[in-house]
């Protein structure tokens, strides 16, 4: 993987970047980019804060070939968004405050001016079965054909963008904006508007 | 759907005008604009034919925004085969021709056919006639516009040729309102028709219907924040125009000196847009336009950034009252400035002519515009020009169009897009300049190879849905198309998602790849000249093959990827 150096430093930058905003766990989260019929997907158990190189698999975008074997277990999630959107990185996090929102409620509209500039909009979606799953794979891009970013209630978010930059600042703007909706609502202020997005 | 496409044929061969059945489910796979000619040019020719015979059609085609009150919507598209390129051609214009059309209960007019004697369209009150044109004949553009407005009045807007495209300049552009479809010799095809000028009677008429008025005003106002808080659209191009590219581009060593031969040029900030400021009276813009992006000096609007860069960095000139002055020869001969600039430039080199002597690039243009002696020759282009001399390793040249503004070594990204961009070298297809140099929506590195394929596919694919819709491509620096597919959806009652909008433009982007292979391109046609490539550029090929599902041997689209898009039909 010659080139690949520069794909695994930028996939190192970035999760470090989430861990270091608290986006996820130790552990926890996951992140793909597309390159052609390629994928480019974070290992399982990998420490987004701290990845290698070895952390990044390469794998098929459609098929499966021996490194499924090594792939974060959301690639079902990644591979489907891959297949069925025009997306070409996903970043997949557990933001805290995002996450306890979307257990209380079906859409977050987020009114600051940061995130009604760039999000608007975050749809909630439900499952039985919430990580790795057909389920999860089958809803997930449905409804990334129209947002950038999507929580799944009570997992995390899934955000898709031309780069994984992009991705990764949805996902940061999502929480940034839970945050202040969070503050406001501990002012006793109401914190959620109509939208026609 | 909200929309009724009224589209009009005439033939000009027999006189007539005949209004076509509007096809709903086509406007769904194609939109309008540019989408919509390429489709429709299989129903009038096959891709082989001559450009110039007369049988080939072209086409003017609005969007279904356009008469709209949405912004950065006015614009419309002509679709032709290129006879500089004999690739499939699409060009866009700003100007208000396009809106006055859509006032006229005219959303599109295909013109085939070769009138006996010179001719002019006049379109009023909803009708499309064909008058006499032999006045127009020889006359420079600005004489062509004031004898139209003799004849047809004051408050008209017009489409016309100038002098080169009767002497058989083959970059000889179209221009509407002072505005341009610059590129790929659009007045040739007017030439070879017969065809003077089209001038549409301004109509006041309401034509802004939305499917969903709350939803469309809302969105339509949440675009209007991002090009008002965008310091490109809002203070970049509204202060300098285009040419606030000039020192930007120049200063990160991407800017072709001498026939590309260089990249840097050390006068590049007296022909800026900042140098340019003062010698502007007034800005213009297009209808429905919050940037305002065009120049008028007291020779009249212009020049742009490619002008500046073409005609000065190019050949050396930094003389900005000189370019000035070339720029108004350009607009009064209807000619492309880059085609142009690139033709000379490859004679200059050719010839071992020094660059930057403003005397004898005068004399070179002048005598090019009247395809007179050696002028004759560089009319052609560049491709042409120096294959005539054996040299064809000095045409800086894509598919036979002259490259643009950026110099491709410096910038893998664009080199891509001009190698595959379906009318030959081209920045607007992909316009990588926005996540290379701008930061849009991130920037990346510009020297990295791997992975850049999928990003030049998403933004040519975007492009075209955006060329078909037809939103003026600096609204793409300012939102993404999440919000453009909303507006087209709450306008049109479509209900498309981004990845609708993504599909149509990778649609649109495969059928003009089977045009240009039914016309006989191949895989090498994909290639940059030799001066312009790098070690890279092969494997990038190879990488953009494969995500398009194209054969990665033969650059061909699979059997898979036509049926997926619809495009089944192609086979038979």
């Amino acid at each position: 993987m010659a080139s690949g150096i520069k794909i695994w430093e930028e996939f190192a930058k970035i999760g470090k970047l989430g861990w270091q905003q608290g986006l996820f766990s130790s552990h926890g989260g996951n992140m793909s980019i597309k390159v052609g019929e390629k994928m480019y997907i974070t290992r399982r158990g990998s420490m987004l804060g701290s990845l290698a190189e070895e952390d990044i698999i390469e794998t098929a975008v459609n098929g499966i070939d021996a490194n499924i074997s090594l792939a974060s277990t959301e690639i079902i999630v990644h591979r489907a968004i891959y297949q069925n959107t025009s997306a070409l990185a996903i970043f997949h996090a557990h933001p805290p405050i995002a996450t306890a929102l979307s257990m209380e409620y079906d859409e977050i509209i987020l009114d600051d001016s940061e995130g009604s500039y760039i999000l608007k909009k975050v749809p909630v979606i439900s499952a039985q079965k919430t990580v790795g799953s057909k389920e999860v794979a089958k809803i997930i891009p449905e409804y990334l054909k129209e947002f950038k970013v999507v929580m799944l209630r009570g997992h995390g978010s899934f955000a898709t963008g031309l780069l994984l930059e992009e991705a990764f600042s949805f996902t940061s703007t999502l929480e940034h904006s839970c945050k202040i909706m969070l503050y406001r609502s501990g002012m006793g202020k109401k914190t959620f508007r109509d939208s026609i997005w | 759907m909200n929309i009724e496409y009224n589209l009009y044929h005439v033939d000009l061969t027999n006189n007539l005008v005949k209004k076509m059945n509007a096809d709903n489910l086509l406007m769904k796979e194609y939109l309008g604009g540019r989408g919509f000619g390429v489709r429709l040019f299989f129903n009038y020719a096959t891709p082989d034919i001559n450009p110039v015979d007369e049988r080939a059609p072209i086409f003017f085609l609005t969007g279904p925004l356009t008469g709209s009150s949405g912004s950065l919507t006015g614009r419309f598209h002509c679709v032709f085969k290129s006879p500089l390129t004999f690739t499939v051609f699409d060009s866009s214009c700003g100007g208000y021709a396009g809106v006055y059309l859509v006032k006229n209960d005219i959303h599109g007019i295909v013109i085939t056919g070769k009138s006996q004697s010179p001719s002019i369209l006049y379109v009023e009150e909803g009708k499309i006639t064909i008058h006499d044109g032999k006045y127009l004949r020889g006359k420079k553009i600005s004489e062509r516009v004031s004898k139209l407005k003799e004849k047809f009045g004051e408050d008209i807007s017009y489409i016309t040729c100038g002098p080169a495209a009767e002497r058989g300049v083959l970059f000889s552009n179209l221009t509407s309102d002072n505005r341009f479809f610059g590129r790929g010799g659009g007045g040739i095809i007017f030439d070879s028709k017969n065809l003077l000028a089209i001038v549409v009677k301004k109509r006041e008429k309401s034509t802004s219907n939305p499917a969903d008025r709350e939803r469309f005003n809302y969105i339509n106002d949440e675009i209007d924040k991002w090009i008002y808080g965008n310091p490109i659209t809002s203070q970049g191009l509204p202060e300098f125009g285009t040419s606030v590219l000039m020192n930007l581009v120049n200063e990160l060593k991407l800017l072709p000196h001498k026939n590309f031969q260089e990249s840097y040029f050390e006068e590049a900030d007296k022909i800026s847009g900042e140098s340019l400021k003062n010698k502007v009276i007034k800005r213009r813009a297009c209808m429905g336009c919050k940037i305002a992006c065009g120049r008028v000096t007291e020779k009249g609007e212009g020049p742009e950034y490619e002008t500046l860069w073409a005609l000065g960095a190019n050949l050396g000139i930094s003389d900005l009252d000189a370019l000035i002055e070339f720029n108004k020869l350009c607009a009064e001969y209807g000619v492309d400035a880059i085609s142009l600039g690139g033709s000379i430039a490859a004679f200059l080199e050719i010839n071992q002519i020094t660059f930057s002597n403003v005397n004898i690039i005068a004399d070179l243009i002048n005598k090019t515009l009247n395809a007179e002696q050696e002028g004759a020759e560089i009319s052609l282009g560049s491709k042409r020009l120096c294959e005539k001399y054996g040299k064809k390793e000095l045409s800086m040249t894509v598919k036979g169009l002259e490259l643009p503004a950026y110099h491709p070594r410096g910038i893998y990204g664009m080199a891509l897009s001009y190698g595959t961009s379906n009318r030959g070298g081209c920045h607007l297809r992909a316009y990588m300049l926005a996540p290379e140099v701008l930061g849009i929506p991130k920037l990346i590195n510009r020297k990295i190879a791997k992975g850049k394929a999928g990003i030049v596919i998403y933004l040519q694919n975007s492009h075209c849905a955006s060329d078909s819709a037809i939103f003026c491509r600096f609204l793409g620096l300012a939102v993404s198309d999440d919000y453009l597919s909303r507006l087209i959806s709450a306008y049109t009652g479509l209900n498309l998602t981004t990845v609708d909008y993504q599909k149509i433009g990778e649609r649109i982007y495969n059928l003009e790849r089977v045009f240009n292979i039914k016309a006989g391109f191949k895989r090498e046609d994909d290639f940059l000249p030799s001066r312009l490539s790098f070690d890279e550029y092969e494997s990038m090929i190879n990488e953009y093959y494969v995500a398009r599902g194209w054969d990665v041997k033969t650059g061909i689209p699979s059997k898979r990827k036509l049926k997926e898009l619809g495009l089944e039909w192609l086979l038979e």
